[in-house]
């Protein structure tokens, strides 16, 4: 479902980064793994579209969205993709529920109480949603974060270093529920990462 | 969820540094907003007040003196003119009607003006209760000094000779009111008001003549009837002219002034020579708010960019999640009207609420906080337009940022 042919990027002219060339199928959740300054974030940033390369393509179910416009793209962030940030970098001036039905408002147009609720169930964060975000823990916050990116049903989940800061048990615990989420809602995982501890978890592996 | 409700809730996220803003902004609105109140009211009681007044004629003195204290009676006047004098000069042919004035005592205060009917008709004043002065020694009140000092119908009034208080009286000759005025929002509701003999009747010169009965003249365009006598004798402050024809305002009052005691002041002309004179003060002030206003845009300014460096995150997020960039101006440039907008309100209250107090606090000021001047609007228009400035900045950083970068970083 995600095809990568001879992709080039490069900041302003700057060192050039050229990416081999991959395949995700759909619900085979991937890895992309490299050291820091290897361009894993910014592979990431093209796949999801919040970055345009200077060759080569991206394409999300047949549909090259290396050449769409930036409002094309904005809007197909919003319907295809979702991504879970290092750190969750929640609204600070909303609550919870609000942080999530930002993102049905932005992504789709509408907002749809009932169904942040249920994904908040899932997350088990249900209590949280009146809270305001500096009201909650790191953890909850990142369990926010990652119902605020699944909320819209995206083919893609992307993750960037989920776990960097993590202690081995709560690296398993994130890569398990980022997986068991992502299958509840039919997306495909894809985490960006240098974390040797996450290679065995996923099954799609590409080293940069 | 909408674009607004998002910018309200980022307002409401940081009060104190809102709050700042808004103070700041409704400061400098206010100062702009309350001159612009003062400064068109005095005008317009100017104007007001000298309606129908085409020159004033005085004693020779400054000009200005003489429209301060025979219009608005906030000034002495200048000296006194005689009777005979004035009526040579109302038989030109370039006069239509004359009002005589004789002015100088008061009654607690407040300026007693000895005059004719077509003083009141001038202001179109209206009798709430009695009737005009007619027999010596009557007069009627207006409604601020009747309602202040608590008058009413048949009581008697011992004038002070002088315009201040205290300044020696005349208790042997007391009017008596016989009518109390409406207010007319003219100078008229701050006089007593009696006829130009009941005047001459008070500083008498007790040679008792009144059992002789002269035969009297009638001075047609004066409107008095006097004994040659009077005529002869008697002094008055001024009196109010008005033209039969433009041609007039070219020749009398060189025609005035030729003349050894008398001095001519144009009231639009002295107005304006005023305006000129506090113009300077108004103008500081004016600068002065114009300051504080681009001061708070600073304000609005800096809280933006502080607060969007704060939020840079969010935003970029907001754009990964798939807001487009001209939502994020919009909310951003939203988020800067809405604290200029408040502000702006604040200050127009403000400027009201103390402009009403004004008017509260200073008897001859009749003003309310419902004055309201069309200019008004270019002061809310040009803060609207300061605080799209102040917000256009920041909500163009907000459009242009690159998203990847900044989400790559954190």
């Amino acid at each position: 479902m995600l095809t990568i042919n001879s992709l080039v990027h490069s900041y302003n002219g700057s060192a050039k980064i050229e990416y081999p060339d991959w395949q995700v199928e759909k619900s085979q959740h991937s890895v992309i793994l490299g050291s820091s300054g290897s361009g894993k974030t910014t592979l990431l940033h093209l796949i999801g579209g919040l970055l345009q390369p200077s060759q080569g393509e991206v394409c999300l179910e047949g549909i090259d969205i290396s050449k769409m416009s930036q409002s094309a793209l904005d809007r197909f962030r919003g319907a295809n993709v979702g991504i879970v940030f290092q750190k969750p970098h929640l609204v600070s001036s909303l609550t919870v529920i609000e942080n999530l039905t930002l993102s049905q408002y932005l992504g789709k147009g509408k907002v749809d109480k009932g169904e942040a609720m249920k994904m908040m169930n899932q997350l088990d964060i249900r209590e949280l949603q009146n809270r305001k975000v500096h009201q909650i823990s790191q953890g909850q916050a990142q369990r926010v974060s990652i119902a605020r990116a699944l909320l819209n049903k995206p083919k893609l989940l992307l993750a960037d270093e989920p776990t960097a800061s993590l202690d081995d048990e709560n690296c398993e615990k994130v890569i398990r529920l980022l997986k068991s989420q992502a299958e509840l809602c039919d997306s495909t995982l894809i985490v960006a990462t240098h974390d040797q501890r996450i290679k065995g978890e996923l099954e799609n592996t590409l080293v940069l | 969820m909408n674009v607004f409700s998002l910018s309200l809730k980022n307002v409401v996220a940081k009060p104190l540094s809102s709050l700042l803003s808004v103070l700041l902004f409704g400061f400098g609105v206010s100062i702009i907003v309350i001159i612009l109140l003062t400064s068109s009211f005095m005008k317009n009681e100017i104007s007001k007040n000298a309606a129908g007044i085409d020159l004033v004629v005085g004693a020779k003195g400054s000009p200005l003196q003489i429209i301060l204290a025979s219009i608005f009676h906030i000034d002495f006047p200048t000296g006194n003119i005689s009777l005979a004098d004035a009526n040579n000069l109302t038989r030109n042919r370039l006069i239509t009607s004359a009002i005589p004035l004789s002015l100088g005592d008061s009654y607690r205060g407040y300026r007693i003006v000895g005059t004719t009917e077509k003083y009141v008709e001038l202001y179109k004043a209206e009798l709430k209760e009695g009737e005009l002065f007619n027999t010596k020694m009557t007069a009627i009140v207006g409604s601020n000094v009747a309602s202040i000092l608590g008058l009413s119908l048949g009581d008697v009034l011992a004038s002070d000779h002088g315009l201040s208080e205290g300044a020696g009286d005349h208790d042997e000759n007391p009017y008596n009111v016989v009518g109390i005025l409406k207010p007319s929002g003219s100078v008229i509701d701050n006089l007593v008001v009696t006829s130009i003999q009941s005047v001459w009747e008070v500083h008498g010169h007790d040679e008792g003549h009144e059992e002789q009965h002269l035969a009297e003249i009638k001075l047609e365009k004066l409107g008095v009837s006097v004994t040659e006598e009077q005529l002869a004798e008697e002094d008055i402050t001024a009196i109010f002219l008005k033209y039969r024809s433009p041609m007039a305002a070219v020749q009398l009052p060189r025609i005035v002034n030729g003349t050894s005691n008398l001095q001519a002041a144009s009231p639009p002309y002295e107005t304006a020579r005023l305006f000129n004179i506090i113009g300077v003060g108004v103008e500081v002030v004016n600068i002065l708010g114009v300051v504080i206003i681009i001061l708070s845009a600073i304000s609005v300014f800096i809280a933006l960019i502080n607060s969007l460096k704060e939020r840079k995150y969010e935003l970029a997020i907001m754009r990964s999640m798939g807001a487009r960039r001209a939502k994020i101006f919009v909310m951003i440039l939203i988020e800067g009207l809405i604290l200029t907008i408040i502000g702006s309100f604040f200050g127009f209250g403000l400027a009201h609420f103390g402009f009403g107090l004004i008017g509260v606090s200073v008897d001859q000021f009749d003003a309310s906080a419902l004055f309201f001047v069309e200019e008004e609007y270019f002061v809310l228009g040009g803060s609207m337009i300061v605080g799209i400035f102040a917000s256009l900045i920041p909500a163009i950083l907000a459009y242009r940022a690159d998203i990847s970068k900044t989400l790559a970083k954190g």
